[in-house]
């Protein structure tokens, strides 16, 4: 008999049950010196072995647990630690006690329910202490003692019918509405005039318009403009000639010096901008002899017709504003 | 990348940036202009409603601080049910602190008007006004745990008429509830003369 004793006890100690719980530590708070509309926390360490998982859907919903307390939030976070399962609780109460002189009050115990809480060992053998077995199968977080203490100095006499307070004056006031700060957004609203005025600016000074009109350093915007204006009034042979004209003193002032037919391939080579324009600037002021130094002037807007005229200053403008 | 060829880029892409530099700058502009003057029609809503005006207000549209004025004035005008109601239907919107102070506005009305009840006898329809207030000043705590204004109001409220805590202990039921079920019952039989 002794034998038999001797080796369930050292089969126990081999193998100790394979899913068990194995604490429940509980880190609790002061215990004293809680008002009314006071919150606590209580965080709780469940820590698990084998097959058994805490239940977690089980744990209690927030919400109002008795008449003077209330479960705020309840959260939990598992970790795995040394092939061990720790949950971490943390659970925040609200009391609503109101207190005539300090009183003790008990928060609630709940129970905690496990996934497989009491798994037999895996060669059969169970433990044999029995209160130990219990310890492992269920636990529960405590019930915890708190002192709730009184928010004022309680007269009843005040609320009585030979009353000498109103009750208006006992009680705190109202919360005012107050007026919405404006500096903030006056700010920021001058903040975002100053950027916009900026990004107009500097629109306008790309596209040289109004203010920057007379910009340096323009010429051929200049031109596709005033080119622009004659043939708006018509596409008569006077105002080809103009336009002519205007586009010459264009290349004049974008040289530096007075540009003529063969200048024209020196020029598009000095301004790399410029290169890919070459046939047509060469067109351009072949043309522009016939019309100028031959009788010959329609065979002149034949060659380089109005239209070619118009979109080669404009497309010499771009490029200019690209470049600049 | 070299600071020339950075340079390069912005230079061939300066149209482009300076448009959406503009436009970015109209929207901000947009945006600052209509929120200002959003606040400012709030501002001058809220300085009748101080000022004791019975304005209404677009609660859908309107900012927090013009509901609570808009509450507080309603309340003021006893008309609880009226605040109840803006607050219900405004209370996605709000802060939780000013969820909070309406609450506890609503509240202290609830408790004032309990006070006059008591006053005049009528200690059920005290009880039930205490209670909603109750509710109100627990929920208004929840919202704003550290208003100790809300704290010393509901201690308050809780004195106006007197309560009994019946979830306290429940192993003690009521001993004489299952009598009651036969009351009303004609023909129960009452035993013998």
């Amino acid at each position: 008999m002794r034998v038999y004793w001797a080796a369930a006890w050292l089969l126990f100690f081999l193998s100790p049950a394979s899913a068990a719980i194995d604490a429940v530590n509980v880190y609790e708070p002061r215990n004293f010196g809680y008002f009314i509309g006071d919150t606590l926390e209580r965080d709780i360490e469940v820590v698990t072995s084998g097959k058994t998982e805490l239940f977690t859907a089980a744990l209690p919903r927030p919400g109002s647990l008795t008449y003077w307390l209330d479960l705020v939030s309840i959260s939990h976070t598992e970790r795995d630690e040394g092939g061990r399962r720790h949950y971490d609780l943390k659970l925040k109460y609200q009391i609503f006690y109101s207190a005539i002189e300090a009183t003790e009050l008990d928060i609630p115990a709940f129970p905690l329910k496990f996934k497989n809480p009491a798994s037999v060992a895996l060669d059969g053998t169970s433990p044999n202490d029995a209160s130990d077995a219990a310890a492992k199968r269920s636990a529960s977080i405590p019930a915890f003692r708190i002192i709730v203490a009184p928010l004022r100095d309680l007269v009843l006499v005040d609320l009585m019918p030979e009353k000498t307070k109103e009750l208006s004056e006992v009680l705190r006031p109202d919360v005012p509405a107050r007026e919405i700060p404006i500096a903030g957004k006056k700010q920021q609203l001058a903040l975002a005039a100053v950027v916009l005025s900026t990004a107009t600016l500097l629109l306008l000074w790309h596209y040289s318009v109004w203010p920057f009109r007379k910009r340096a350093g323009r010429p051929f915007t200049r031109a596709d403009r005033q080119i622009r204006d004659l043939l708006a009034h018509g596409a008569g042979d006077p105002s080809y000639r103009e336009a002519l004209l205007v586009l010459h003193r264009a290349f004049d002032e974008a040289a530096g010096q007075r540009i003529f037919s063969n200048d024209a391939i020196a020029f598009a080579e000095a301004h790399p901008v410029y290169r890919g324009f070459s046939p047509r600037l060469k067109a351009f002021f072949e043309s522009s002899r016939l019309y100028f130094f031959s009788d010959d002037r329609s065979a002149a807007e034949r060659l380089f017709p109005v239209e070619k005229l118009r979109t080669l200053a404009s497309d010499l403008a771009r490029e200019e504003r690209a470049r600049a | 990348m070299s600071p020339k060829r950075i340079a390069s880029i912005v230079g061939s892409q300066r149209r482009r940036m300076l448009w959406c530099l503009a436009a970015a700058g109209a929207i901000w502009f947009g945006y600052a202009a209509t929120s200002l003057l959003r606040t400012e029609w709030a501002n001058h809503n809220i300085r009748a409603l101080l000022a004791r005006r019975d304005v209404p207000i677009e609660v859908h549209r309107a900012e927090p601080q013009e509901i609570l004025a808009r509450i507080n004035e309603s309340v003021r005008r006893d008309k609880i049910d009226e605040a109840q109601a803006i607050l219900s239907s405004a209370e996605a919107g709000l802060s939780p602190a000013v969820r909070a102070a309406a609450l506890y506005n609503i509240a202290n009305a609830r408790t004032l008007l309990a006070g006059e009840t008591v006053r005049k006898g009528d200690l059920d329809t005290a009880a039930a006004l205490i209670n909603l207030a109750k509710s109100e000043y627990r929920l208004s705590l929840q919202l704003d745990p550290s208003n100790w204004d809300t704290r010393y109001n509901i201690d308050v409220a809780m004195r106006v008429v007197r309560d009994l805590p019946q979830a306290d202990n429940p192993e003690t039921i009521s001993p004489d509830a299952p009598k009651k079920l036969w009351t009303d019952l004609p023909g129960v039989p009452k035993g013998l003369p």
